[in-house]
């Protein structure tokens, strides 16, 4: 194996595929990268595992002889990033990879490419293609809701479902709820659905911002799903269901409206958390006709008060929510005006923007706190 | 006894005239055995677990000392060095009754007085009647006083001008001695004498600083400050202090509360096994007691610990944080089964398995609302509910796991007979609360004869600790439509 390459191609490709590879790993191949060389695609491919997603990135090189290796992700990853502007020249006898650069050379002890890990085979012909940009947004705007809780395995992912006019997708750690909705043509795949883990999912967007392109094609196997981005492939483990029911638990019948200004209300919730209890972060809202007024007490700590306007359709409400699961709702709404519906003190809030983007639906769903009184 | 009575002590003094007791019991189990028993009076008497199980030696009288029997060695190995030693089986509550009657002879010397375990306590003397001229005298007061209550119990005590000096010292004179360190005579007394008798210095420390050419306390104590930061971090420079026998950490009263760090419980198997997946039945057994500690004292916990120790007396322990507060065994039992995989290495026989929480804090009086709601958290809580309520009525081993059942018995002692009266009373069949939920009132099981693990059980009745993820999955799988 032997092949030269711009430092700075090399040093892309790395960074594509150095976020699969875990720090503490108890296998060690899985802390190197699988280096292949095609000498007549002259191409050499980059791909990292962690046993769950796996990446795969090609870059073009002018290869001299073919073949293939296995090194250590990190080191190699830094060696490459201090090396200068010059070509890099990469060659390999056994497991013995040498690295020259300019007056600079590397030797490093790879590990046998057989140890490296079967990797799941995903076809790009059966694959179908979806908005990048619409993908990120996606992605974006309700991955922050996934559990991280491994006791509700089918909650630590989010699920893409696909309708002939639209497709969604939908996450919920069971405190809070975020779904969003787009329309397109999506007949062929009308039924579909899967739960993708957010570490895939959040990847793909790193890869989509970095490889730029208007479409990423994804295609779908039993339990595995491939993400075709440019010129780098993430095949990630697709998670087991069932997911949850959600939306049987999306209220229908709440008749509370609370209309108010996003960033005052961020600002403002940001100010009161900071007294609030490490625990609960427990903010209440006590929502009248005019206004909202924000109240944090803790005992031993302090109390904060904060008054913002807003406009409450109903006789007066109080309800507590954690400041955090709050705040990350808030942020990831667009619009400076938003909307929540209430039904009681104990049931989910509905939050979305007053003003909705054309072909778009986007929902968060807020359990509040159950306050003493 | 009126004359003993204190001022409130220590307000206005500065540190350096404190005047700290430690009070150190010498073998203080096998002293409360032997009160309890005269006959064993000057025998070698060990008090350990129970003598048909392999346990180690919580305590050894001094006659059993002479033949080089400690604290934490095997029974084994013990009767291997004495064989005619004295085998008893430890009672803890007995040990706690003379403790606290211990610390209420301390409270007649100062109001400050500090369990620090069950056979030890600090004093703080400092603005009693009790001063640097006549502490000697103080010291033997208290070992009189004890004395008249319990005649065959001895203490050693430590005076000194912080704690860490008085702890120090209390070991000198054992048993039954009383050792004073005056203030500026720490280097004189301890300076000479190697690193690991500090106080809280273990093995790997007293390594670590021997790499540093360090070895002695007075070498450390003219260390660089430094240098010792940046190897140990913080501890460096506490390491420093303590050298020179500085310490300002106050006594702190039993009655002011102390918090409760961490919650734990730890087992040495009956024989030491290579089979993970038995080390896995004692991890479940022993979060499941850890989880029920939490709640009956309502703390949640977001940090678990896992500890094996091996055949070879090497130990390994681990912890992670979690991104959620818990009291329930399903969490801890996971999260410490994954430590154990991580870091036990086939082929090594594991002797001991532990399983602590800590981050601990008092259950909040609000709580989240679960979107699914009432499903499976709140099934889940009911089911905890149940468990709890039929321990606290029927006693600890009254109902557990069916994964544990055969188990239990095997290493916690046989289950009560079903013709007990009090299990004829647990309705067991038709209206059991816990039918099919994974865990098994043990009279059922008891009843069926032989081996429980290699008959097929009901299908409802699940071995698994995480069933009841897949109930709610086949639940969910019903009633799912969204998906």
């Amino acid at each position: 194996m032997k092949f030269s390459i711009p430092r700075q191609s090399l040093d892309k490709a790395i960074q594509k595929v150095l976020a699969v590879v875990s720090p503490k790993t108890t296998l060690p191949v899985l802390a190197n990268f699988l280096l292949e060389v095609n000498e007549k695609e002259k191409r050499i491919f980059l791909t990292a595992t962690d046993l769950d997603m796996t990446v795969t990135t090609g870059v073009d090189a002018t290869v001299e002889k073919g073949g293939s290796v296995t090194l250590p992700a990190k080191r190699c990853a830094e060696i490459v990033r201090e090396l200068g502007d010059t070509d890099v020249l990469l060659s390999a006898e056994g497991e013995e990879i040498t690295i020259k650069a300019g007056k600079s050379k590397f030797r490093i002890v790879g590990i046998p490419t057989e140890e490296f890990p079967s990797l799941p085979k995903s076809e790009r012909a059966s694959a179908f293609s979806v908005d990048a940009a619409t993908l990120a947004r996606m992605v974006d705007k309700v991955s922050f809701c996934t559990s991280k809780d491994e006791t509700r395995p089918s909650l630590n992912g989010a699920i893409w479902e696909f309708a002939a006019d639209h497709m969604g997708m939908t996450a919920t750690d069971g405190h809070r709820l975020a779904t969003f909705k787009t329309n397109g043509d999506f007949k062929a795949l009308a039924g579909k659905n899967m739960i993708v883990p957010p570490k895939a999912l959040g990847h793909a967007v790193r890869i989509i911002s970095a490889e730029g392109g208007d479409s990423v094609s994804v295609s779908v196997h039993e339990n595995h799903v491939a993400f075709f981005i440019g010129s780098t492939t993430i095949n990630s483990r697709l998670l087991e269901g069932p997911f949850p029911n959600y939306r049987q638990v999306i209220p229908k019948d709440n008749d509370k409206e609370l209309v108010l200004n996003r960033e005052s209300l961020m600002s403002a919730v940001r100010r009161v958390a900071v007294l609030a209890d490490s625990l609960t972060h427990q903010v209440r809202m006590t929502l009248t006709k005019k206004k909202v007024e924000l109240v944090v007490s803790t005992p031993d700590v302090g109390e904060a008060r904060e008054e913002i306007p807003g406009t409450f359709n109903a006789e007066s409400l109080e309800v507590g929510y954690n400041a955090n699961y709050l705040l990350d709702v808030l942020k990831h709404m667009d619009t400076d005006s938003i909307r929540f519906m209430l039904g009681s003190a104990v049931g989910a809030a509905i939050v979305s923007a007053v003003e909705e983007t054309e072909g778009e639906e986007y929902v968060c769903l807020l359990m509040p706190l159950r306050l003493t009184s | 006894m009126l004359d003993r009575r204190t001022r409130r002590a220590g307000v206005g003094k500065t540190p350096h005239e404190r005047l700290i007791f430690h009070v150190d019991m010498d073998a203080f189990f096998a002293s409360v055995e032997v009160m309890c028993r005269p006959k064993l009076r000057g025998l070698p008497v060990i008090v350990c677990g129970k003598p048909t199980t392999r346990s180690v030696v919580a305590a050894a009288s001094y006659p059993a000392r002479k033949y080089g029997i400690r604290s934490g060695m095997s029974t084994v190995e013990a009767f291997n060095l004495c064989p005619h030693a004295v085998p008893v089986e430890g009672n803890p509550g007995q040990y706690i009754y003379v403790s606290l009657e211990l610390l209420r002879i301390y409270k007649e010397f100062s109001t400050i007085v500090e369990p620090y375990s069950i056979d030890e306590a600090f004093i703080e003397m400092t603005g009693t009647e009790w001063t640097w001229d006549n502490c000697e005298e103080g010291a033997r007061q208290i070992k009189e006083c004890m004395r008249e209550r319990f005649p065959d119990l001895t203490a050693s005590i430590g005076v000194g001008p912080n704690k860490l000096i008085a702890k120090m010292c209390s070991g000198f004179q054992k048993p039954d001695g009383v050792s004073i360190v005056r203030p500026g005579e720490f280097t004189k007394v301890f300076g000479d004498l190697p690193v690991s008798k500090i106080w809280g210095v273990g093995n790997k420390t007293a390594v670590a600083l021997s790499l540093m050419g360090v070895t002695r306390i007075h070498e450390l104590a003219e260390f660089p400050v430094a240098m010792l930061r940046r190897r140990f971090g913080i501890v460096g420079e506490i390491l420093h202090m303590m050298a020179a026998g500085r310490d300002d950490t106050p006594v702190t009263p039993y009655y002011e509360g102390m918090p409760v760090k961490s919650m734990g419980h730890e087992h040495t198997l009956p024989a030491d096994t290579w089979d993970i997946a038995e080390a896995e039945k004692v991890l479940l057994r022993l979060s499941d007691q850890v989880a029920r500690r939490m709640r009956k004292k309502e703390y949640l916990g977001n940090v678990i610990s896992m500890r094996l120790r091996f055949s070879d007396f090497e130990s390994v322990g681990r912890q992670k944080k979690i991104e959620f507060y818990t009291d329930e065994e399903r969490v801890i039992y996971r999260v410490a089964r994954d430590l154990m995989h991580r870091h036990w290495k086939q082929g090594r026989s594991i002797r001991l398995v532990g399983v602590h929480c800590s981050g601990l804090v008092k259950i909040p009086d609000v709580m989240q609302i679960d979107l699914f709601g009432q499903s499976e958290e709140d099934a889940h809580r009911k089911l905890l509910a149940v468990v709890d309520s039929i321990r606290d009525k029927y006693g600890e081993h009254a109902i557990t796991r069916a994964r544990l059942v055969s188990h239990d018995a095997r290493i916690w002692g046989a289950p009560r007979r079903v013709s007990e009266p009090r299990f004829q009373r647990m309705s067991v069949g038709t209206v059991d609360p816990t039918a099919g939920m994974g865990w098994s009132p043990m009279s059922r099981w008891h009843d069926a004869s032989g081996n429980v693990d290699n008959k097929p059980l009901n299908s409802s009745i699940s071995t698994s600790p995480f069933d009841m993820l897949r109930w709610q999955d086949q639940d969910d799988r019903g009633r799912s439509g969204g998906s």
